[in-house]
């Protein structure tokens, strides 16, 4: 397993990311349950689920 | 300090970018618990090209009213504080390489919207031994280790435990891999020595 080499995030930026998802989370409305569907969907339409190996060849 | 980086793709942040969404809420909640302690197990790392991917879908759904620009400011927000793997000289011959190799072998680099992203994707992950959270393991199974983001924070993981620092690499990574869930590597996959 290749470590960092000193290029990793900072632990102040992992906890602003923190800090923003915790809020984001807690924020009120529906707004995320009624965009993600649609999201979901653009991200997969050009893609394959391949849940796990392909076995195309080797 | 060991940390693994988590090499984001499109799909894993989209998803942290809208949390509250019931199927994304264990998935953040797992991935704060991993890199959000004094000391991380994981680092999120969000490249380019996959913050590329991402911003392209928004403003499609922006500009079809089906989003808003919350979603755009939330991506910008993240991005401004995860570690950027920025697309580097280094970065795109190694893409080629990859690209060049699944060709040789007949695997149909044309299959998906966005080969290129994809070879991208798996040669920043593999500048910084990082493991690549993905929704769809397309043809980056050959390329990176990959964990699905499903997988992750699934209810029979273990919880982290604490941190040790005389914790032997090998041994934190095993604890690592058994917590966050299964790292998928392909019996074949290619070289990244011998693509530089």
């Amino acid at each position: 397993m290749s470590l960092n080499a000193g290029l990793e995030g900072s632990q102040d930026h992992r906890r602003v990311v923190v800090s923003m998802l915790n809020v984001w989370l807690n924020e009120p409305g529906e707004y995320d349950a009624e965009v993600w569907p649609v999201l979901a969907a653009e991200l997969t339409e050009d893609r394959v689920e391949l849940h796990g190996d392909d076995s195309s060849g080797a | 300090m060991v940390t693994i980086p988590l090499v984001l793709d499109s799909s894993a942040l989209g998803k942290l970018c809208h949390p509250k969404q019931p199927k994304n809420r264990s998935f953040v909640e797992a991935v704060t618990e991993l890199s959000g302690s004094a000391t991380p197990y994981a680092d999120n790392c969000a490249p380019a090209i996959a913050e590329y991917e991402l911003r392209r879908k928004f403003l499609r759904l922006v500009g079809r009213n089906q989003a808003s620009l919350v979603s755009v400011e939330r991506l910008d927000d993240l991005c401004s504080e995860l570690w950027l793997l920025a697309r580097s000289r280094h970065v795109l011959r190694l893409a080629a390489g990859y690209w060049s190799e699944l060709r040789r072998r007949g695997l149909p680099t044309d299959a998906s919207a966005s080969p290129d992203a994809d070879v991208i994707l798996a040669a920043q992950a593999a500048t910084i031994g990082g493991w690549v959270v993905t929704s769809t393991f397309r043809h980056l199974i050959r390329l990176i280790p990959v964990i699905r983001s499903e997988d992750i924070g699934r209810p029979h993981a273990r919880r982290v435990p604490a941190r040790s620092d005389n914790v032997p690499p090998a041994e934190f990574e095993q604890t690592v891999r058994n917590t966050i869930g299964p790292v998928w590597i392909h019996p074949n996959q290619l070289p990244f020595s011998g693509l530089q």
